[in-house]
């Protein structure tokens, strides 16, 4: 047997570990962890749950006694593997939303049940598609009476502030969240937060009223008044309503952008003709059929319309990366309202999450988690060929690296969203063309079909790396 | 004809209200009673938080509690003058859960 291959970042609770083995996802437990893994088993909870997809699917993986004496655990059990994992950060508005949703829902679900949940990590939550899945099966224990709420600041910071921020604040939590893990702290959030917004009750008593205690709880005075309280019992009721609340306050917020016209303006300002609308449609299609692909990337995704269609003619599941977080948020809505099997996710192909937290590890960079079988690449070129400056050899050697084969769409200078973006520059982009495009693909894969769509001499190579590569 | 249910709303909303005022008191007074310290505990000011919502939820089950019992008994008393009124009892509107709310 090989080294054991733990999770970097499954460190915080030393009673349960997450590690890979064989392509199998474990989770050891100690005595106690594996104690309260059986009250929950024998009270039927665990097996709802799971029916219910509250949770990941769980089983106990007993057969390997060998993983189980090395990591020196009373327990051992088996999750399935979710197809992709994100984190908070890559999240649109409405996936957070439906986060917070989903962990409040089980914490009330988990008390009326007479269990409860140890903490309130929003990287507990992950997405299959655009439906959240609780895999931390660790942190489901026994509930105490009268115990404390300890995960509820961990709450407002990864879920609460950051929608806040996002629906009172208008700004994108997303860029907040990347550069601070443990999410956004109640007193950052009250600094930003609009004066009109801070009466409304509910915004209140879970935003400013926290901030206001988390201040004070600075001096002497306060730690100690805590200390007494402690000793107090606090009620079931008082912590069911804090969890009522809260799912009021969550279910009430939108983004602060969202428009109902929203769509009809994207259909409007693009820059197609229904032909050439068409053309890429089969051209997608046909890529899209003949590939099968299992897990797609589509690289800029907008608001989802071709992965829609991808998935229409074959593609069996789909990972959207969109930069501008209110049109990723688009596309979630869209695979919700169509069930697709599609997670949109707010990544900048210029600027992918990187690798961090705890010795870089903790969190993987979006290339790291990259394994897809197929790429979209549509309209996505000239924005980070000339909006951003990087040099086309450079961008084909990740388009090319990030699946076996894929569809690039190439954007020319004299295409009006080219010209739009030279419009107050000077163009240092000499070597543009279409012809070097298609040398340096050439270059790096075999170009199986290509074709001109648009009357402005836009182009989609379908591409396939070399095997021997 | 159910005046109820507007009625429990209204309560509801006193209390709500009553609540707010009652956060933005405490809240007010232990946010200018603090000193400044160099290690923030992030857990105490949740602890201090949650004690206030248990106190008062505990305050308004009472407040509703109290109120049920007195709507209750008005009601007996207003059931037993329109018994004694003869036919105008089916004006009192359609039987009144007589649970109370329950709701903290």
């Amino acid at each position: 047997m090989g080294a054991l291959d733990f999770d970097a970042g499954s460190y915080r609770d030393p009673g349960s570990r997450v590690l890979d083995h064989d392509g199998r996802v474990l989770r050891t437990l100690d005595t106690a962890a594996a104690a309260e893994f059986a009250w929950l088993e024998q009270a039927g909870f665990l097996e709802r749950l799971i029916r219910e997809r509250w949770i990941v699917a769980t089983r106990r993986a007993d057969d390997l006694r060998e993983v189980r004496r090395e990591t020196g655990s009373a327990a051992l059990l088996e999750h399935e593997r979710v197809p992709f994992v994100s984190y908070p950060y890559e999240w649109t508005f409405s996936a957070l939303e439906r986060a917070a949703r989903h962990q409040l829902d089980l914490h009330r679900l988990a008390l009326a049940a007479g269990a409860t949940l140890s903490d309130a990590s929003a990287y507990n939550i992950q997405f299959v598609d655009t439906t959240p899945v609780f895999i931390d099966v660790a942190s489901l224990r026994r509930y105490h009476d009268g115990e404390y709420w300890l995960a509820h600041q961990q709450f407002l910071n990864q879920f609460l502030n950051p929608l806040l921020s996002t629906a009172l604040c208008g700004l994108d939590f997303q860029r907040l969240y990347r550069g601070s893990l443990e999410g956004l702290p109640s007193t950052a959030l009250l600094r930003m937060l609009p004066l009109r917004h801070r009466l409304r009750p509910g915004v209140f008593m879970h935003a400013v009223a926290p901030a206001l205690f988390q201040r004070s709880a600075e001096g002497k005075v306060a730690s100690d008044a805590a200390g007494a309280v402690a000793q107090r019992p606090f009620p079931k009721a008082a912590y069911l309503a804090m969890l009522n609340g809260l799912a009021r306050l969550v279910a009430s917020l939108r983004h602060s952008r969202a428009r109902g016209a929203a769509w009809a303006d994207y259909e409007s300002t693009n820059t197609y003709s229904q032909a050439e609308f068409e053309a890429k449609r089969a051209f997608v299609s046909a890529y899209a059929q003949a590939t099968r692909p299992r897990m797609l990337l589509d690289l800029g995704c907008n608001t989802g319309l071709y992965s829609e269609i991808a998935l229409a003619a074959g593609a069996s599941r789909v990972v959207g990366a969109e930069q501008e977080p209110a049109t990723a948020d688009l596309a979630f809505q869209r695979a919700e309202r169509s069930g697709l099997r599609l997670l949109p996710l707010v990544i900048d192909a210029a600027d992918p999450s990187p690798a961090q937290g705890w010795r870089g590890a903790e969190r993987r960079s979006f290339f790291a988690r990259a394994r897809f079988d197929g790429m979209l690449a549509l309209a996505v070129e000239h924005h980070l060929a000339i909006g951003r400056n990087i040099p086309l050899d450079q961008l084909l050697d990740v388009l090319v690296g990030l699946a076996p084969h894929g569809v690039v769409e190439f954007v020319p200078k004299r295409d009006p969203q080219v010209q739009r973006l030279l419009r107050l520059r000077e163009d240092v982009f000499s070597e543009y063309s279409e012809a070097a495009f298609a040398s340096l693909l050439a270059a790096r894969s075999r170009i199986v079909r290509q074709q001109t769509i648009t009357a402005t001499g836009r182009r989609l190579f379908w591409y396939e790396r070399d095997r021997v590569r | 004809m159910n005046s109820m249910p507007r009625f429990r709303m209204s309560l509801r909303a006193v209390v709500a209200r009553g609540v707010l005022l009652a956060l933005v008191v405490i809240a007010t007074v232990a946010a200018t009673a603090s000193v400044a310290h160099a290690y923030i505990d992030p857990g105490t000011g949740s602890f201090l938080l949650q004690a206030v919502f248990g106190v008062l939820a505990a305050a308004t089950a009472a407040v509703v509690g109290f109120w049920s019992r007195i709507k209750q008994r008005s009601k007996q008393l207003v059931g037993r003058s329109a018994r004694a009124a003869g036919d105008h009892a089916a004006s009192a509107g359609p039987p009144v859960d007589s649970r109370s709310d329950g709701r903290p």
